[in-house]
């Protein structure tokens, strides 16, 4: 299961981590203190708070990141053509 | 695809993997002309673009049903269709933690969230650049919740919850009114 940390030494407590989760895993501090992880247990994997942070602050190990079927140059110059 | 190696032989592994490897081709080349396809129809159509995918991915969501049968329950219907849809959709019912049933019970029907995994529109919109929840999702939307219409012969509602780059999350309402 994924394990999610915050980085506090890095962690800006901006807050906008855990406005974009959808499921209260992260908890914005009072005075700019770094966000506190309290629900880990309801991450879904969406990577949002990762994306959003602004200070490379969010950790997730033991992540499964989504398949993603490889790009096969060559059908892409064939459909660009058909296109 | 489940290959065990004591079952088949060394060709039948090769040809097995050769047809995967064509079915990604094509999955990619049919992303490609999705993606061209629906920024046009969204330049045209706007926001009326989204109602009316949605209503066509029902309907390509209805003959899959059909195609699968009759399921038992939302649990089942949800398996079947990730099965059928193979490497391009992986969709699971899921829950908060606190929460102790997956499928609740509403006065008419059933509501559960539904999280999306592993999906080829989200692909599709990261490679040509397509924000999340546009035409295309709600075409999604359309076609799973047309499939599980007729699997589970009630009427349905897939609603965005958050869409992200790893996972979105979705709100299943069946009922079966107006069935
Ligand atoms: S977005 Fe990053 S910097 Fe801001 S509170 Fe969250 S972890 Fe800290
Ligand atoms: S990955 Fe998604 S669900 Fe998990 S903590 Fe980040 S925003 Fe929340």
């Amino acid at each position: 299961m994924v394990q999610i940390e915050v980085d506090e030494s890095l962690c800006k407590g901006c807050g906008m981590c855990a406005d974009v989760c959808p499921t209260g895993v992260l908890e914005k501090q009072e005075n700019f203190e770094p966000t506190k992880v309290v629900n880990p247990d309801d991450c879904i994997q969406c990577l949002s708070c990762l994306e959003i942070c602004p200070a490379y602050a969010v950790i997730h190990k033991e992540l499964i990141p989504v398949r993603r079927l490889q790009i096969e140059t060559s059908t892409l110059d064939m459909i660009k053509k058909i296109l | 695809m489940v290959i065990k190696r004591e079952t088949y032989t060394d060709y039948e592994i090769e040809f097995a993997m050769r047809e995967k490897e064509d079915f990604e081709k094509s999955m990619q080349a049919l992303m490609d002309i999705v993606g061209a396809t629906v920024s046009t129809l969204e330049s045209v159509a706007g926001m009326g673009a989204r109602a009316m995918s949605y209503m066509a991915g029902k309907n390509i969501g209805k003959r899959i049903g059909r195609m699968i049968g009759r399921k038992p329950d939302v649990e089942t219907a949800i398996d079947a269709l990730t099965d059928l849809m193979g490497d391009a959709w992986k969709i699971e019912i899921w829950k908060p933690a606190t929460e102790k049933e997956l499928v609740k019970k509403t006065d008419k029907g059933f509501q559960c969230k539904l999280l999306f995994r592993d999906c080829i529109v989200r692909q599709t919109l990261e490679r040509e650049a397509i924000p999340q929840k546009g035409t295309m999702c709600y075409l999604t939307n359309g076609y799973v919740c047309g499939a599980l219409e007729v699997m589970l012969g009630m009427r349905g509602k897939l609603d965005f919850l958050h869409s992200g780059n790893n996972a979105c999350l979705k709100d299943l309402n069946l009922t079966r009114e107006g069935v």
